[in-house]
């Protein structure tokens, strides 16, 4: 499965791909940003991927028009017509670039039109200020607070209304434009 | 429109999206573009959009930033204060 949108793909994961994306979720600067923030084994990568509900997790490798993989976002734990996103960009040249946020478009658009779903929640450490930040550009408002994170929710409505001009932009626009 | 309102649109919109605030009589001389960008590729988006939708809800002014005269122009608007102004200023004439 490949969603294309933005000027990149969104690959699901699968047998055949899976396994590369430990180091890069095992990469420091990734890690420390999670709330798990232990190293993964390749055994505990395995089981998580076997133990997977394929139906009820989506995750994708951040793929660029050059082949390159960059990242991986995820919407996981579906029910009641909602889900939890997440995304994480593993390469240093794209981490403040445009690309995170044009993939979460082609994901929320994909948890919108194609699940069904009427909320979407994200979990964000209090002090990753830019993470806070990167949400909000999304619409996502607070819902709960935490010792340590907020979870933050997105609505439909909320979405379309914020994201229809950069989504006319980045139509135009090549990835991590350069002028 | 006059180019006094526009420079203080484009200012203020900036000021709205940068990571870490620029004394104002520095923001002129400010790059959007190469390694001495103040802004990142999405930051730049965002102040684009900023700019159009104050253009549109405070002063009727229909804009849309990736039409092809923008985007086919040998001397890109999206450069820094001025050229974004002077943009502004001949599109909505």
């Amino acid at each position: 499965m490949k969603i294309s949108a933005y000027g990149l793909n969104l690959i699901k994961l699968n047998e055949s791909n899976f396994k590369k994306v430990r180091n890069w979720r095992n990469s420091d600067h990734v890690r420390e940003k999670m709330l798990y923030t232990k190293s993964i084994s390749e055994l505990e990568h395995i089981n998580w991927f076997n133990n997977l509900d394929k139906e009820l997790n989506y995750y994708f490798i951040i793929n660029l028009e050059d082949k390159k993989d960059i990242g991986v976002c995820h919407i996981k734990n579906i029910v009641n017509g909602s889900g939890e996103a997440g995304i994480y960009v593993h390469d240093f040249n794209y981490q403040n670039s445009d690309v995170g946020f044009r993939s979460m478009i082609a994901l929320y658009e994909f948890c919108f039109d194609d699940l069904g779903l009427n909320n979407i929640f994200a979990t964000v450490k209090k002090d990753n200020e830019k993470a806070v930040s990167f949400n909000k550009k999304f619409g996502y408002e607070l819902d709960n607070e935490f010792d340590s994170y907020y979870t933050l929710k997105l609505k439909r409505d909320e979405f379309v209304n914020k994201v229809s001009k950069f989504k006319k932009i980045f139509n135009k626009l090549p990835v991590g434009w350069e002028l | 429109m006059d180019k006094k309102v526009v420079i203080d649109i484009v200012k203020e919109s900036l000021k709205q999206v940068l990571e870490e605030p620029i004394a104002d009589e520095k923001l002129n001389n400010v790059s959007f573009v190469g390694s001495e960008s103040v802004l990142s590729s999405l930051g730049l988006v965002e102040l684009l959009v900023s700019i159009q939708e104050e253009l549109e809800d405070n002063h009727n002014v229909e804009f849309d930033w990736v039409n092809d005269k923008a985007m086919s122009a040998k001397n890109s608007p999206f450069k820094n204060i001025n050229t974004l102004t002077d943009y502004i200023i001949k599109f909505t004439q």
